[in-house]
């Protein structure tokens, strides 16, 4: 295409090696988030407060829970769009069993979380055992789980117990228990992606018919992933529920395609096989930033959907022109 | 590019899938007649079709988007564009009005389809960003007319009947008939198949596969904006998630079609099925004393009941034919 000769120039000229070209693709995000920072810092230096960071953390924590799972369920080459009805799920859960519950409301925190992993294992044996697409089967278990939702709590109510809102929005050494969060969250993939389940999840996701080949059981691994996705999603829900101090049996949809938009601005591809949670934190971060870049410049909340939009097209369109330009 | 024409077993085969899935409509149409037979009678019936056209409108173009290989799901934003923008409009005459929504409406979908196609960018990922594009429109620049009143024309539309039946529902059938028809009888429809069946085929068999690409969305544009329209004539007001329900039901209705995710497989007749199975669901769950959130679990099994009585059909058919 003609008009594409500067960028394609542009980018030739870059860095020499093909091996940094695609480096800087790929820090790309890191350095958008950091700019972007940088920006929202220097407009409104408040911001960069640790309290204030944790603030914001809290709010956003939902959003990167539920893109952190939906990763894995994408890693392995699926898509998980019922985590919408999951987010609901836990939350009206929550919010109507955790103060009654017998053993206590971490006991039901925790029965909660399990919810999620079964929720996410049903998913999983539709998209292997049942042979589904994964966008159909979590189509139809997003209807399912979303109903159940508002069948648990028909409207926003419900109460939450005080120790469990505490934990989301206390602090501990000083940092809002958000923060802390995301660095066992980061922590924890960073040591995760190192085992042989991990090398795995990326064969399954990679080319499921070589991975078979050499003796991966791609069923399990797959199903364990869109499981670990669900368990993800409650978590979301959880915190969702516990910082509002309500139950949300609608909340959860609003974060479906957001979640989306955030694993692929971070750099994982939706065909599976190439990513990590660790982009997913940087991309899901850059949403929530640009969300307060918006605020601070006095435009509406909206704006951020045009700009989030135009970001997605861009990635994705300069992804795709770079790998063009490597098989030139 | 030669027509076969397909007999016998042939023909079994390839309709298996839509035949379940009317299997499924009548199901649901048996259990309508046995608990509540007044849903079917009259002025009933009409409300029913209405709805049904609405949800069949909106997912005419998804048909066409899903059998060409891809999705898209800007439809409810596309929708309520065009409920909304139908309030901005309102100092032009109605039919123009309605006229240059449903261009608007086939532009916004050419955006999904020139980045699908010329941008690389993947149809979820596109039509995800696009429908925040025009919700961001709505939300920023709509402003004003959130619940907007409804210009003339529309509630004409909605409010006058031809015959028995009302227009909306007629305007449907003509619609339906003439996308039944298109794709099984024309060039264009066999293109769009074979688009979606395996594009590097079609392209080494002399088809403008990005051009086939783009036409799906266009339409899916603008019948989702027509749509639009018509629901806020029929609602008499607008309102940004006027089209939230119209993301699952457009897309469920192709599956329940019979329809294949990947593409290539599938008709807007098999859709028709799907849209009548999902209205009558809606209809029959309050007779049934179920509420909004066992509607939606019951939505998901029928759904996933449908897929595998279509996956039956194909797998019983393939089998007779050996």
């Amino acid at each position: 295409m003609p008009m594409l000769q500067p960028l394609r120039a542009a980018l030739r000229g870059l860095p020499a090696s093909r091996r940094r070209r695609a480096e800087l693709l790929g820090a790309l995000p890191f350095i958008l988030l950091v700019g972007l920072v940088a920006v929202y810092g220097a407009m409104e230096p408040a911001v960069l407060d640790p309290a204030q960071v944790g603030y914001q953390l809290q709010s956003g924590m939902p959003l990167i829970l539920v893109a952190c799972g939906q990763t894995l369920a994408i890693l392995v080459g699926g898509i998980d769009l019922s985590v919408g009805g999951i987010v609901s799920l836990s939350s009206a859960l929550l919010a109507t069993q955790a103060s009654t519950f017998p053993g206590g409301p971490w006991a039901a925190v925790v029965c909660i979380l399990g919810v999620g992993l079964i929720a996410g294992g049903i998913n999983g044996i539709l998209v292997t055992f049942g042979r589904l697409p994964p966008f159909i089967a979590t189509l139809a278990t997003w209807s399912i789980y979303s109903g159940l939702a508002l069948v648990v709590l028909p409207k926003d109510g419900g109460t939450v117990p005080a120790e469990i809102t505490d934990l989301a929005v206390g602090k501990s050494a000083g940092l809002a228990n958000s923060i802390w969060l995301l660095v066992i969250l980061v922590g924890a993939w960073l040591v995760f992606r190192r085992t042989p389940f991990a090398t795995s999840l990326f064969a399954v996701g990679g080319d499921e018919a070589r991975a078979r080949l050499r003796g991966v059981r791609s069923y399990p691994v797959k199903i364990a992933a869109f499981s670990a996705t669900g368990g993800f999603a409650a978590a979301a829900g959880l915190w969702l529920s516990a910082t509002t101090t309500t139950g949300l049996p609608l909340a959860g949809d609003a974060l479906i395609l957001p979640s989306i938009a955030a694993i692929v601005i971070g750099g994982t591809s939706l065909m599976g096989g190439a990513g990590g949670i660790g982009l997913t934190v940087v991309g899901a971060l850059i949403l929530l930033v640009l969300r307060g870049v918006v605020a601070v410049l006095g435009l509406t909340p909206t704006f951020a959907y045009i700009v989030t939009s135009c970001l997605l097209i861009g990635m994705v369109a300069l992804r795709h022109f770079a790998r063009r330009l490597e098989e030139d | 590019m030669h027509l076969d024409i397909p007999r016998g077993r042939e023909v079994l085969t390839a309709h298996a899938p839509t035949v379940a899935s009317y299997l499924l409509t009548a199901i649901l149409l048996a259990l309508a007649l046995g608990f509540a037979p007044y849903l079917l009678s009259g002025g009933n019936l009409n409300t029913q079709l209405t709805f049904a056209a609405f949800i069949g409108l909106a997912a005419l173009g998804q048909t066409l988007v899903i059998l060409a290989g891809g999705i898209d799901l800007s439809v409810p934003w596309v929708l309520a564009f065009g409920a909304i923008q139908l309030g901005n409009f309102g100092d032009l005459p109605g039919g123009v009005a309605i006229v240059l929504i449903v261009v608007l409406g086939g532009l916004i979908g050419m955006v999904n389809g020139v980045g699908v196609v010329a941008l690389g960018v993947s149809p979820i990922i596109m039509t995800i960003a696009v429908g925040g594009l025009v919700q961001g429109y709505l939300l920023e620049f709509g402003r004003g007319n959130l619940y907007s009143a409804v210009p003339e024309l529309a509630n004409t539309i909605v409010s006058s009947s031809i015959g028995p039946l009302p227009l909306i529902v007629v305007l449907w059938g003509i619609l339906a008939c003439a996308t039944g028809a298109v794709l099984s009888k024309t060039i264009i429809g066999r293109r769009i198949y074979a688009v979606g069946t395996n594009d590097r085929t079609a392209r080494l068999s002399g088809i403008n596969v990005p051009s086939t690409r783009v036409l799906t969305y266009v339409v899916s544009g603008a019948m989702a904006a027509f749509a639009g329209v018509l629901l806020a004539g029929f609602l008499g007001a607008a309102y940004p998630t006027i089209g939230e329900p119209y993301l699952f039901g457009s897309i469920a209705a192709v599956l329940l079609g019979g329809a294949a995710i990947e593409g290539g497989r599938g008709s807007y007749w098999g859709t028709i099925a799907g849209t009548l199975t999902i209205t009558l669901l809606g209809a029959l769950t309050p007779v049934l004393g179920l509420h909004q959130g066992e509607l939606r679990v019951v939505y998901g099994l029928v759904i996933l009941v449908g897929l595998y009585m279509a996956r039956g059909g194909l797998l019983l058919a393939s089998r007779q034919s050996r």
